[in-house]
Order: structure tokens, then C-alpha cells, then sequence
């Protein structure tokens, strides 16, 4: 029998093998002696072949072949699975039947050309914007509006009025009067020399006197029989235009920081908000507040930043009305208190008559109301102030026309109690106030004199708040 | 009027005054627009989504930090409309411009202008860093800069004197917004050696890590720096809690969940994982108590912000380091 000659490429056509590309299946098939090559074959290898047993095992290692030849395959499709997907779209794109996209020329200008114009067209509009931004800020030469000039125009003639006192003095007697304006910002600096401090209540009978023609035929509540606390004194400034006297006293283990004004006009009664504009973004301390504005004497307000209730006036205008909830304490321009009781108001609408109709000036938006008529009236209930818990607690009271009592109770030194509203509300009622409306308490409780706070601040230190009310002089810078 | 007594005149064409502060607001802008830009590009970015985004980011930044200063200041504008207005009188939040940018972003991947959101969000980033930086030196030249008054001692570059709108006097106040440009400078210089030495040593930078880093470190700054502002923008149902803090402490919190779920993705759970968020929750409850402690003990302040930094900046260096775990090991 002639050998056998089989080429390789029949061998792996033999096999069905043909088309599977196996890289390293020649080196194995060598090692089996099954590499296809050109190999003459015995005869007995020739029968081998041919026999059952022979062909069983040439399955056998054709198997095996088959296996080991898998096996590299497997390997490399693991292996390609970690590779990215790219060699797969590129497979997949080689057996599509559609075939590949080349870019045209036209296709590519008209890409480009359209990338191009949306690119400059978003340039201008950036270089636009920037424009606009710088734009944004700029600001114009400002002209005297209407109420700049009825300001300047008021305060010319309270100078001539006083100055034509000042000529007839001597041959008729005109009275000088002095007051301010609602849209000065800033109120004329107390003269220094005007603050004092004393001990006792007999060492400032005295000033009583002198401030005779402020006081007028009104009953002060500070007297020579006042119960102040000795250690910490009593401070005053005395004015033409205002009298202030401030005192402690303990009350229940409680301090209770009394400061007493009598002004001489309703425009020495005044608030700031913060930034002096109203729903500014500051916030300051109140001895700041006070110092910034020249108040001779000032108490921390209604926090009316902190939380949005009651009807905020100011400047004479209605900013804000919630009112339905809170009691709002309002001032008119001859420096009254006028209350509003929380369901009084119930539109802005009437509000806005309210206001009109009392020429109201500003408004304070906290409660509730602690006096009315002289009679204490808190609330059994209310939404703000924790009038149930012990807190610092603070009110603004008016005792008569143009005289007013600021009050603070909290705790210093070694008296640390506080009161609830009901417990305040009868011990303000008790100093013979006819009108009381409480203030923000807790740590926004100061009241400030000359620079310092009078009362012991809760944690000890001020926190920052949007607003005061606050006492100045009318006397003029200079006079 | 209070801008024109405090704000420093740059010229006068005719009528108009233009101040520094907003010329210097615009190289601002353009100095973000250039960072992002150069970062995009350099990233294989596209030119025309890239172009796209700059206007339209710049017209929602404006109108949301508008929305979002009529929100808090609701009673400083007569109302929504009004505050709406183009070029009408009144302040804007930065915290808009970040809701620009990512909104801009977001509506350029669906839309399909971009692919790679994570790319341009990093490029973003460190456009944004490096504005921020240059824009707040514009409180050199008005009465902006609204930190607490410190004592005279403290001197430029940390407070300056910042004349009081209403006394007229001088006050020497923290110097809150040179403070916040030179940390968000530092930041985005830190990101750009990062960024560096990542491309030196051939190691990829993972899509989007910039800009989680870039939130991390300045979520932790803006909580203090605003802390100490007094014009802070308030939640309108408490007037206490900052707008500016929530949205940092977002910006801390976002990075950190991603970076352990990393960390949990590539390694396991850890039982070691388990007390280094423990000790980022409690940092940033020393952190939330601080804010409390200074807002009753301002006097205090140094002491309350030293602590509040500290805290901080431990969540970032654990936050960095849960970045760090959570990449994956080389094989």
C-alpha cells in the first residue's frame, strides 16, 4: 500500500477544522504527531487508521485536538472579554452586511461649519453677558428725590424757628423746639458730658429738678423711695430734649432693668433695622446698633427678621402683614402706643386703613400685649415667647404722653431666676405703666446705654439681631 | 445708596459710574469661563458642547442666585416678579451659580451635547474654584465684606476696616471673602497638582473625582466662612440656619457616600469602614454643635471657629482617604 500523503491544509479539512484559527494548535498537534505534515505512513499505521479501535482513537485525539485547541480559544475569549468593546463593534461591523460609512467631504464642512457658527454665536452671547454683569452694577448719578428735599426744607425751619428765638431772646420768649426726621438715618451724637452715674436715689433729686420743664406736670416712676439695687447704681442722661434715668431693682430673685425716658418730641422715639433699610441681610448686636444711630439709650426689638408674624411698619408704610396671630404694638406720630390684638387685623387692606387712618409711624411685631389701661392682661396662650417657660423677658411701656419705660428682667450675679409673661405682666403692672408690649426675651434681651449693656446678657454674650428701638436726643450737633 | 457711598468708582462714562467691584465680578467670570475651558479641552472634551454650556450656565447661574436672594430676602423686593426683572436693583447668592452649572450640565448630557457628564462637571469645577477665587477679591474695593468685627490688632489680608453704611464710622471686620478667595484659590491650585501629578505617573483620574473633591474641601470651608458673615441667607422658617451651610454640608456628605460606596464596592465590607463613618458623623456633629456654641457665645468666636475648622478638616482628610480605599487594586 502506497503511504499516505496528507497536506496540511486536507488535513484540517479532514478534520472540519479549517476555519478556526488556532495559533498555537500546530505546536500541540506536533506533540500528538498529528501536525499535518507531509508524513508517509506505514502500512500498519495506515490499517490503525482504518480499524474501529484506531478510528476511535483518532476521535480520541482529534478531540483532544479539538480540546486543547478550545482551550487557547476560551482563554482568548475571557481574555477579550476584559478588552473594550471596540474589537467587538469591529467584529460585528466586519459581518454586517451594511457596509462602513466613510465621511464625505460636504458632510464634513457642513459639521464644521455648523460647530463653527454655534461656537461664535455663544462667544458674542457670553461677551454679551460679561457686558451685562459689569452693566449690572454700574450705578447712575443720583437726583434729590421728593422726600430729600420736604427733609431738608423741615429741617430749615426748625433752624430758623430757633434762631429767631435766639434774636428775641430776652424780648419775647419763643420757645425752641427741636425734633427729627423719620428718614435721618442717624440721630445727633449725646454730648458725653451729659451721661453720670450714681449710687443712691437721694444723690439724683437733683437732676428731677432741673429736668422740671421736660418733666412737666407727669409723675416719674423713679423717686427717692425707688428700691434700686445700691451696688449697681443708676445712670441718667439729661438733655433739653430727653431724660434717662436707669436703675435695677430685685424682684423675685429676678433683675429687672428699669430705664425711664421722658422726650421732648414724638420723633426722639425711633426704631432701626439693621443695614438701615428694611429686609436688610444684617444683623448686628444691639450696643452696635445703638452706638451706630447716637441712641442715648435703646433696647433690642422684635427680631423682625427672625420669624414673619404680626403687621411690620415702617417709615410710615406697611412691609409685611401676618397679622393674625400675634399682637402688634404700633407707634403714631405723636409716640403713642396703639395695639392691635392678634385677629384684629385680618387683611392687609385694613391694615393699610389702620395705618392711615392713626398715622402710624412704625410697628413692632412680637407681643403679646402685657398692660392695657393700666391692668395687666397676658394671655393664657400665645405662639411666641415661651410665655409658660422661664426666660429673660423684655417690654417697652409707656407711663404717659412722651414718657416711656424700657424693661429687661433676667438674671445677674447671684439672683438667677426668670419669669414666665404672666409673672412679668404683673410686675410690669406694678410700676404703674398704663401700656405694655412685650419684646423678644431670652438672649436677645439687652438694653443699651451709652455704648454698654446695661443688663447681664443671657450666655453672656449679645447675639446679633435685625433690629432696635431706641431713644435720641433732638438737640442739634453743636448746640 | 449705599453702594454709592461705599463702592469704589472705576470711571465714568456720561451718566454711568462703573465700580471695580463689578469689573473685577466680570474678570471673574471670564476667568472661570478660561479654567474650564482649558480643563475641557484638555480632557478631549467637545468644543461645541463646551461652547453651549458657558451662556446658558451663565444665564441660570444669574437667575437662580437671584431666586434664590429673593428667597431669603423676600422682604427686600416687592415681590417674585419684581426681583426677576432684568438688571432690577438688589443681591444675588452664589450658591446660584453652582445650580447653574449643574442644571446646564444635566440638560447638555440628555440632550445629548456632551457624553461624559462627570468630565464636564470636574471641568466645572475647577472653572468655578478658580472665579469664585478672583470674584470675592472684589470686596477690596466695597463694603461687602461683612465679617464679624475683630479687634484692631487683626490686620489685612485677614479683616480690614469696612465703613459702616449707616454711622459712616469704620469698623475692622473679618475679612470673610479674602479668606474664602485665598482657601477656594488654594483649593483649585491643589486640585491642579493633583490633577498633575496623576497625569506624570500615568494613573487615570477617574470622570468626576475633580469635582468631588473640589465639593469636598469647599463644602467644609463655606460652612465655617459663613458661619462668620453677618448678612448670612437664612432658611425663611428659621432665621438661625443658613442657607450657605446646608448646601455645604450637601457638598461635604455627597463625596463621602460615594467614596464608601466605592469602598464597599471594590473591597469589601471592612469592618475598619465601620468607626471611620462613625467618626465622620461625629465630626461634623462637633462641627454642628460649634455653630450652635458661637451663636450663644459669641465672644468666643476664636475658639468655636478653631474647634469647627478642626472638625472639618478631619471629615476631609477622611474623606480622602475613603477615595484612597476605594480604588481599585491593581492586579
Amino acid at each position: 500500500m502506497e503511504d499516505e500523503i496528507l497536506e496540511k491544509d486536507d488535513f484540517w479539512k479532514e478534520l472540519g477544522l479549517d476555519e478556526i484559527n488556532f495559533d498555537n494548535l500546530d505546536a500541540v498537534l506536533a506533540e500528538l504527531g498529528m501536525d499535518g505534515e507531509s508524513t508517509v505512513k506505514s502500512e500498519a499505521d495506515v490499517k490503525k487508521a482504518e480499524s474501529p479501535v484506531k478510528k476511535d482513537s483518532v476521535k480520541k485525539k482529534t478531540k483532544k485536538a479539538e480540546t486543547a485547541a478550545k482551550k487557547p480559544a476560551e482563554k482568548k475569549t475571557t481574555a477579550q472579554k476584559k478588552q473594550p468593546s471596540q474589537k467587538k463593534k469591529k467584529a460585528e461591523a466586519a459581518r454586517s452586511d451594511i457596509p462602513e460609512r466613510r465621511p464625505t467631504v460636504i458632510g464634513t464642512v457642513a459639521s464644521t461649519a455648523v460647530k463653527t457658527v454655534a461656537v461664535v454665536i455663544c462667544a458674542l452671547i457670553t461677551v454679551s453677558l460679561l457686558c451685562g454683569i459689569v452693566l449690572m452694577s454700574a450705578g447712575t448719578a443720583s437726583s434729590m428725590n421728593g422726600a430729600s428735599n420736604v427733609a431738608i426744607l423741615d429741617k430749615f425751619d426748625m433752624f430758623m424757628t430757633n434762631q429767631i428765638s435766639n434774636a428775641l431772646d430776652g424780648v419775647l420768649s419763643v420757645e425752641k423746639v427741636y425734633w427729627l426726621n423719620d428718614s435721618d438715618m442717624v440721630a445727633p451724637k449725646p454730648k458725653a458730658d451729659n451721661y453720670g452715674h450714681v449710687s443712691t436715689p437721694a444723690e439724683l433729686m437733683w437732676l428731677l429738678e432741673e429736668a422740671a420743664d421736660l418733666i412737666g406736670d407727669q409723675e416719674m416712676i423713679f423717686n427717692e423711695n425707688t428700691p434700686v439695687w445700691v451696688e449697681k447704681g443708676i445712670h441718667y442722661y439729661y438733655d433739653e430734649t430727653i431724660l434717662v434715668i436707669t436703675w435695677k431693682e430685685v424682684i423675685d430673685r429676678v433683675v429687672y432693668n428699669l430705664s425711664e425716658v421722658r422726650i421732648a418730641h414724638p420723633s426722639q422715639f425711633r426704631r432701626f433695622l439693621a443695614g438701615g433699610e428694611f429686609g436688610s441681610d444684617k444683623q448686628y448686636i444691639t450696643t452696635d446698633m445703638a452706638s451706630s444711630v447716637n441712641a442715648v439709650v435703646a433696647s433690642s426689638g422684635d427680631f423682625y427678621k427672625y420669624r414673619r408674624n404680626g403687621a411690620v411698619v415702617y417709615g410710615g408704610q406697611l412691609r409685611r402683614f401676618e397679622g393674625e396671630k400675634v399682637d402688634t404694638c404700633f407707634i403714631n406720630e405723636d409716640g403713642d402706643l396703639l395695639f392691635a390684638y392678634r385677629g384684629d387685623l385680618t387683611s392687609e387692606e385694613q391694615a393699610i386703613r389702620y395705618i392711615e387712618e392713626n398715622k402710624v409711624r412704625f410697628s413692632l411685631a412680637f407681643g403679646p400685649v402685657l398692660v392695657d389701661g393700666g391692668k395687666a392682661c397676658p394671655p393664657a396662650s400665645y405662639m411666641l415667647g415661651e410665655i409658660h417657660d422661664h426666660y429673660a423677658r423684655a417690654a417697652i411701656c409707656q407711663v404717659d404722653k412722651l414718657h416711656y419705660l424700657l424693661i429687661s428682667a433676667c438674671g445677674e450675679d447671684g439672683y438667677q431666676n426668670r419669669h414666665t409673661i404672666a409673672e412679668f405682666a404683673a410686675n410690669v403692672e406694678s410700676f404703674g405703666v398704663q401700656k405694655a408690649y412685650a419684646l423678644d426675651g431670652g438672649q436677645t434681651t439687652v438694653i443699651a446705654m451709652d455704648g454698654k449693656a446695661i443688663n447681664d446678657v443671657e450666655f453672656g454674650s449679645q447675639r446679633q439681631i435685625s433690629d432696635i428701638l431706641y431713644f435720641a436726643t433732638a438737640m442739634p450737633d453743636g448746640e | 445708596m449705599e453702594n454709592e457711598i461705599m463702592e469704589k468708582i472705576a470711571f465714568i462714562s456720561g451718566g454711568t459710574f462703573f465700580y471695580w467691584s463689578s469689573i473685577i465680578l466680570a474678570l471673574a467670570v471670564a476667568t472661570a469661563i478660561a479654567f474650564y475651558m482649558a480643563f475641557y479641552l484638555a480632557r478631549g472634551g467637545s468644543a461645541t458642547g463646551m461652547s453651549v454650556a458657558i451662556p446658558i450656565a451663565l444665564v441660570l447661574s444669574v437667575v437662580l442666585g437671584r431666586a434664590a436672594h429673593w428667597y431669603s430676602r423676600a422682604d427686600a423686593y416687592a415681590g417674585f416678579a419684581a426681583a426677576m426683572e432684568p438688571f432690577s436693583p438688589g443681591g444675588y447668592a452664589l450658591l446660584g451659580a453652582f445650580g447653574g452649572c449643574l442644571i446646564t450640565a444635566c440638560l447638555l448630557r440628555l440632550t445629548k451635547l456632551i457624553r461624559n457628564l462627570p468630565a464636564m462637571l470636574d471641568a466645572m469645577a475647577f472653572g468655578g474654584g478658580a472665579g469664585i477665587a478672583v470674584g470675592r477679591l472684589a470686596s477690596l474695593f466695597n463694603a461687602s465684606d461683612r465679617g464679624i468685627v475683630v479687634a484692631d490688632t487683626v490686620g489685612f489680608p485677614f479683616a480690614y476696616p469696612v465703613v459702616n453704611a449707616v454711622s459712616g464710622v469704620a469698623e475692622n471686620r473679618l475679612a470673610t471673602f479674602m479668606i474664602q478667595s485665598m482657601l477656594t484659590g488654594g483649593i483649585v491650585i491643589a486640585l491642579l497638582v493633583f490633577v498633575l501629578v496623576s497625569a506624570l505617573r500615568r494613573k487615570k483620574v477617574r470622570d468626576g473625582d475633580v469635582c468631588l473633591l473640589f465639593l469636598l474641601a469647599y463644602g467644609a470651608c463655606q460652612i465655617v466662612c459663613d458661619s462668620t458673615r453677618y448678612d448670612s441667607l437664612f432658611l425663611r422658617s428659621n432665621g438661625f440656619i443658613s442657607i450657605v451651610q446646608i448646601l455645604g454640608l450637601v457638598a461635604l456628605l455627597v463625596p463621602v457616600i460615594i467614596f464608601s460606596v466605592r469602598m464597599v464596592r471594590n473591597r469589601g465590607m471592612k469592618v475598619w469602614f465601620i468607626p471611620v463613618w462613625l467618626a465622620t458623623a461625629g465630626l461634623l456633629g462637633g462641627a454642628a454643635y460649634m455653630e450652635y456654641y458661637v451663636q450663644r457665645h459669641g465672644d468666643l468666636a476664636g475658639f468655636s471657629y478653631g474647634v469647627m475648622s478642626g472638625c472639618l478638616a478631619a471629615v476631609v482628610v477622611l474623606g480622602l482617604l475613603m477615595r484612597k480605599t476605594g480604588e481599585p487594586r491593581k492586579k
